[in-house]
């Protein structure tokens, strides 16, 4: 008694040896595992052209970081010049504070991180594993607050920033994240909580545990998985985060990498080549962070995307 | 077992609103008060630096929407470019991490790094690929014309002034073919200007925006084809469906809550582009790349009229917001759910 999978696949084998009995005689080039060769060849020389497409910026930028000046501007443009110069690298960060830059924005990250872990794991919690009312209408309107644009929001924030007094400091960078107005990561939290099996908090609950003991240790630790995923993510889009800081700072002693390249770019001379260096620079720790947390960062986008 | 009170709010209520109360705090003075503060700044004068209890700070009503609409000098321009922004980004987007997704769906070896190589756009991006652009996109020594020069086989790479000959007609009477005017030096096939063209402008953050944005999507297409039942397919092979049918009745449809959500987010994205514009081109060449997020910018932080920036900040929220109801209304007649309940 065959299941209706192994039927299907009964019938299918079958139906496959027929179709290459008949065409046993025919040449070569009709057969069918020629055919599946011919697409696997044709799929990946597709796939590494455009590879070569989209690694195109990055190779011309590193090359642009080892030319000096002249040979930026050489035509017909060349991959290398005469020589590999690495002082680049450090005259990037002589002509720049450009390793104040990079510590302020590993502060701000930082922060950050632990704040979305703190209250995206509580905002999670609160509109998951917890029945309240009015919970799902303010889950609605936490999901509306995801459709607004931020960009739309950037002067209105900024004029609320300007009346708390907030301007010029790091706190309209980073208390937003405490306070788990990232919808997005809560969102999250939230899709991972709801796969928690109830049996573990019944009975947990049987036992006599408070519900807050329930949240802080049997909720927390499961979660850890899904905070990774979210302080990875927070991590990438701080770091390239570049028209909330432009808004909020003024001072230039405080800026973060996003706005310190754009220094390079307005200044007085021409930096072109130590723009390029810079850049580099800068794409180094998200480049370590996304590698290193790869696992996590893709498990939350296929968690974003599933249903319910 | 008879309960002595009946209470409207619960422990569990309360200990929902205590958990749910950072996010509501912060909901509160981070998206209400914004957006109520700037509705009543869009009919002020405020100009962004004045203490807004200052004497010269009045009402003014309509005002700010009405020089909007009519004497402003970048409200419809900024609108055309960001639309045409729009509807450059998306569907071609959207039809790009599709097929990008279908590729990489393929039980082949090293599929893992080619989805790696194109996501990694998508997550190194900001300021620095920013950068990277402009030096790509250089017209005179950059990488993207210099490759054009040597396919295309063009000599010069500069701008090219047009020299007329002293007469259009060769010793025979005859005109001039097009390549016989080229030797002459008349014009110069030369490679775009990209950002420094008017023409290419808008084209060239395209270009960065198809860059950018494949790998994110593509990574949602690929998880929502992976949620693609088998048997629908063992199905219709039995049946005798081609692949490319497979394609068309199943997958797409299978996809359709995917594409939602892409066409969704992409939308509200693209409505928002301003960093690129800001470094590369702030609004040039003749005010082609003046996008409407970069006019608010313009207006609230530095030209010091607020009131506008909040009437044109308050607008495109409106536009949003409609749009996206629109969106989701028109989706209940082409996204199929399949067999599961859909929505939460």
């Amino acid at each position: 008694m065959a299941t209706k999978e192994e039927e299907t696949k009964i019938i299918m084998a079958r139906a496959e040896n027929i179709q290459n009995e008949k065409f046993k005689e025919v040449s070569f080039w009709r057969k069918k595992s020629f055919k599946k060769e011919l697409q696997k060849w044709s799929s990946y020389v597709f796939l590494s052209l455009l590879a070569v497409v989209f690694i195109v910026p990055f190779v011309w930028a590193l090359s642009g970081s080892f030319k000096n000046l002249d040979e930026m501007y050489a035509m017909p443009p060349r991959l290398l010049g005469a020589e590999l110069k690495w002082d680049n690298y450090i005259t990037a960060f002589q002509v720049l504070p450009f390793g104040r830059f990079m510590f302020n924005s590993f502060s701000i990250i930082i922060l950050n991180m632990v704040g979305v872990g703190v209250s995206c794991t509580i905002t999670g919690y609160a509109f998951s594993r917890v029945k309240w009312k009015g919970r799902d209408f303010f889950f609605y309107v936490m999901l509306s607050g995801m459709m607004l644009p931020s960009a739309a929001k950037m002067v209105p924030m900024y004029q609320v920033m300007k009346l708390l007094g907030w301007l010029d400091t790091y706190k309209p960078l980073t208390i937003p994240y405490w306070l788990g107005l990232n919808v997005f990561n809560a969102f999250l939290m939230r899709q991972y909580f709801r796969t928690i099996p109830k049996s573990l908090e019944d009975a947990a609950k049987i036992d006599g545990c408070s519900s807050f003991r329930i949240f802080l240790e049997i909720m927390v630790p499961l979660a850890k998985p899904a905070v990774a995923t979210i302080m990875i993510l927070t991590f990438i889009y701080n770091w390239q985060s570049f028209s909330a800081p432009l808004v909020y700072l003024s001072t230039y002693k405080k800026f973060t990498v996003a706005l310190g390249l754009r220094m390079f770019q307005s200044a007085s001379q021409n930096y072109t080549h130590l723009l390029m260096a810079a850049s580099m620079i800068a794409l180094l720790p998200v480049l370590i962070v996304f590698f290193l947390g790869q696992k996590y960062f893709i498990k939350g986008i296929v968690l974003s995307g599933s249903k319910g | 077992m008879v309960k002595p009170k009946k209470s409207f709010f619960t422990a569990q209520d309360f200990e929902g609103f205590v958990y749910a109360s950072p996010w509501f705090f912060g909901y509160l003075l981070f998206n209400v008060a914004p957006l109520l503060f700037s509705l009543v700044i869009s009919f002020t004068n405020w100009d962004g630096v004045l203490s807004i209890f200052d004497n010269q700070v009045h009402w003014v009503g309509l005002k700010n929407f009405v020089i909007l609409f009519t004497s402003d000098r970048y409200f419809y321009k900024s609108i055309y470019n960001t639309v045409y922004y729009v509807i450059g980004h998306v569907p071609p987007g959207i039809f790009i991490g599709i097929l990008l997704a279908a590729f990489l769906n393929q039980k082949l070896k090293g599929m893992s790094i080619f989805r790696t190589v194109y996501y990694l756009p998508n997550v190194v991006g900001g300021v620095a690929t920013i950068m990277m652009w402009q030096q790509v996109f250089q017209p005179d020594y950059g990488i993207l014309n210099a490759l054009i020069a040597k396919f295309l086989d063009i000599t010069q790479l500069a701008r090219v002034e047009i020299n007329l000959p002293a007469s259009l007609r060769d010793e025979n009477g005859f005109f001039l073919s097009f390549m016989e005017l080229r030797d002459l030096g008349v014009y110069g096939l030369k490679a775009p200007g990209w950002l420094t063209n008017p023409y290419w402008s808008k084209p060239s953050f395209l270009i960065m925006s198809y860059w950018g944005a494949a790998g994110g999507s593509m990574l949602i297409y690929l998880a929502g084809l992976q949620a693609v039942p088998q048997h629908l397919y063992e199905a219709a092979e039995i049946d005798g469906a081609s692949k490319v049918q497979q394609f068309f009745h199943i997958t797409l449809p299978q996809l359709t809550p995917t594409i939602l959500f892409v066409l969704i987010t992409g939308m509200v994205g693209s409505f928002q582009i301003f960093d690129s514009a800001l470094l590369l081109t702030n609004g040039q060449p003749q005010d082609t790349t003046v996008f409407y997020i970069l006019v608010i910018y313009w207006y609230g932080l530095q030209s010091f009229k607020m009131g506008l920036a909040s009437a044109m900040s308050w607008l495109l929220m409106a536009v949003m917001i409609v749009l996206a109801i629109a969106i989701m209304r028109s989706s209940f007649r082409w996204v199929y759910y399949g067999d599961e309940r859909g929505g939460d």
